[in-house]
């Protein structure tokens, strides 16, 4: 259950978003909202990378009481990712597969489903946006997680792609019992995925549909 | 298009490199007077092998101006630049003039009176070096400019794809790599100040009756120096690595990695006091002093990053500090116990401000 409490959040004094009290269960869950309503700051905000007033924690572990064991839960991919373009792939999910308690091998196995140790040792500079937007979308299924973010995580990417991270998304769901917040433009196929609530974020705050 | 061009990189140029610009008004302009850098032009008119030193400082300075124009361009969120193209290539290339000449200015103010010494004093051949450089920086710039512009999609480089990449990049030389692939000219021109400041106080050393407090202050110096190279540190990781806050790691583990990350930086004073420190003071003290410089750096970024941020008044703070900091070391008190202090600071700081840093 992701529980959010008295959340608030502002750019320069600005309230983007404020969210008295959502609970979230475990699930699938798709976020919706218009360009600019405030998902990816939302999504941020839950992931830890950005401040923000309130609480948010993920089974009663608190984002800002215990910062190191939330994060291990709680995965994110951004929706445009951007890395050194002298850096490579494998450098980048080296190191988070590191930070996240991953093996190796389980990123290994993680990157082979997408094929992405083909180019993962080429700097990202030569990547194409679909290969960049690979590279982010493992870099949220390393680790344990229970919950994982993935922001927009069908843009750029072909058909077959698109077909395996739905794959991954199930599986996840189903076999590790890890819950997603999903952001999307484009609808999901249903018979691809369980989708258990609909959110929208509108009018700075969020609520489910 | 030339207001584009000066929003997006000349603004933008001046923004980021606020304190090297302030740090050579200061070193310029805190040691020598007025007259005394008329009697350098001078000097410099009257010698062409000392005006050529100046030209070569002018060049230095340009060369770094353009690399940054060139890198902006080629950044992400500059990629709109490319509708450059569209324009018709003699406005296109006039704004490209105006502007590099509007990035050269820290130089070319100071050529100005140069010129004007030289034409009262009827020295052509100076006036023709001095025109003739900085018109070249400028055309120069402008040419690599148009030149980039028009090839913005071959920008693969097959060399680096085979060079370099059989080995695993520890996330501690993320940001060396960085300095040493995007940011070169602004790393030697730092690694150049900071290896003249320490090798100075070495050499002074021994020349009359100092102490080892000398060289604390030019490792303050050496220190304070870095603050460009620190605040890109921070920079490169908001803009690249926004994720790390959502990494699971203890704030003593990013400690130790900034740490790290530091100490490489700093590698080239440590060879420079390696090979010049006074033998005199010891190999203990030589350490004491690398250690002292190591966390001057390490607070500096600590305090750059996530208290000063962008804002002017932090960075007020930091000269005043290095000043103090200067006078205390005149009091005696020893450079390890600055170091402690400094290291035990960042640490709080980092505890305090990593995740409310935005």
């Amino acid at each position: 259950m992701l529980k959010i409490q008295n959340f608030t959040k502002s750019y320069s004094g600005k309230k983007i978003l404020a969210v008295e009290e959502l609970l979230i269960p475990p699930g699938i869950h798709w976020v919706k909202g218009t360009n600019g309503s405030g998902k990816s700051t939302f999504f941020r905000s839950v992931a830890g990378i950005v401040p923000f007033e309130g609480q948010i924690s993920w089974k009663d572990i608190d984002q800002k009481e215990q910062p190191v064991a939330y994060r291990l839960r709680v995965n994110m991919s951004e929706a445009e990712p951007l890395y050194p373009e002298f850096l490579s792939g494998y450098d980048i999910l080296s190191f988070i597969a590191r930070a996240k308690r991953g093996s190796a091998e389980e990123l290994l196995s993680l990157a082979e489903r997408l094929d992405v140790p083909a180019y993962w040792k080429n700097p990202c500079g030569t990547y194409s946006s679909g290969m960049l937007k690979k590279v982010a979308v493992i870099s949220a299924f390393v680790g344990t997680p229970g919950l994982i973010i993935l922001d927009e995580p069908l843009i750029t990417l072909d058909r077959e792609s698109i077909d395996l991270i739905y794959g991954m998304i199930r599986e996840f769901h189903e076999k590790n019992g890890v819950s997603f917040l999903l952001s999307s433009h484009q609808d999901f196929v249903p018979e691809q995925l369980p989708l258990a609530h609909t959110y929208q974020v509108e009018n700075q705050t969020i609520f489910r549909v | 298009m030339i207001r584009i061009l000066y929003l997006t990189i000349v603004k933008e140029y001046y923004r980021q490199n606020a304190i090297f610009i302030f740090a050579v008004m200061m070193f310029a302009f805190g040691f020598l007077r007025a007259t005394e850098h008329l009697a350098l032009m001078n000097q410099a008119l009257g010698s062409l092998s000392v005006l050529l030193a100046f030209c070569l400082v002018w060049v230095l300075h340009g060369a770094k101006v353009i690399s940054f124009a060139v890198r902006a361009l080629t950044l992400r969120q500059n990629e709109f630049l490319y509708h450059l193209l569209a324009f018709p290539a003699y406005p296109r290339f006039r704004a490209f003039l105006v502007m590099i000449f509007a990035l050269i200015q820290l130089t070319f103010l100071y050529a100005l009176p140069m010129m004007a010494l030289a034409f009262e004093y009827r020295e052509w051949l100076s006036l023709g070096v001095i025109v003739g450089v900085n018109g070249l920086l400028v055309l120069t710039g402008a040419l690599i400019l148009e030149w980039k512009i028009r090839r913005f999609n071959s920008s693969q480089n097959v060399a680096r794809k085979y060079f370099g990449l059989r080995f695993r990049t520890p996330r501690v030389l993320f940001y060396p790599r960085y300095l040493l692939v995007r940011q070169t000219v602004l790393f030697l021109i730092t690694k150049g100040f900071t290896a003249l400041v320490l090798m100075g106080v070495c050499f002074l050393f021994p020349t009359d009756e100092y102490d080892a407090r000398l060289i604390s202050l030019g490792c303050l110096l050496a220190g304070f120096g870095q603050s460009v190279i620190l605040q890109h540190l921070h920079f490169f990781e908001r803009i690249y690595f926004d994720t790390y806050r959502n990494m699971p790691l203890s704030v003593l583990e990013w400690f130790g990695g900034y740490v790290l990350t530091l100490g490489v930086i700093i590698l080239p004073e440590a060879v420079v006091l390696a090979r010049n420190f006074p033998m005199a003071l010891g190999v203990g003290e030589g350490l004491v002093q690398f250690f002292f410089l190591w966390s001057v750096t390490v607070f500096l970024f600590h305090y750059q990053a996530f208290i000063a941020g962008d804002k002017e008044a932090g960075f007020q703070v930091l000269f005043f500090s290095g000043l103090g900091l200067a006078i205390l070391i005149m009091f005696k008190i020893p450079a390890w116990v600055f170091s402690g202090v400094g290291l035990i600071l960042s640490y709080l700081i980092l505890k305090k401000r990593f995740y409310a840093v935005e």
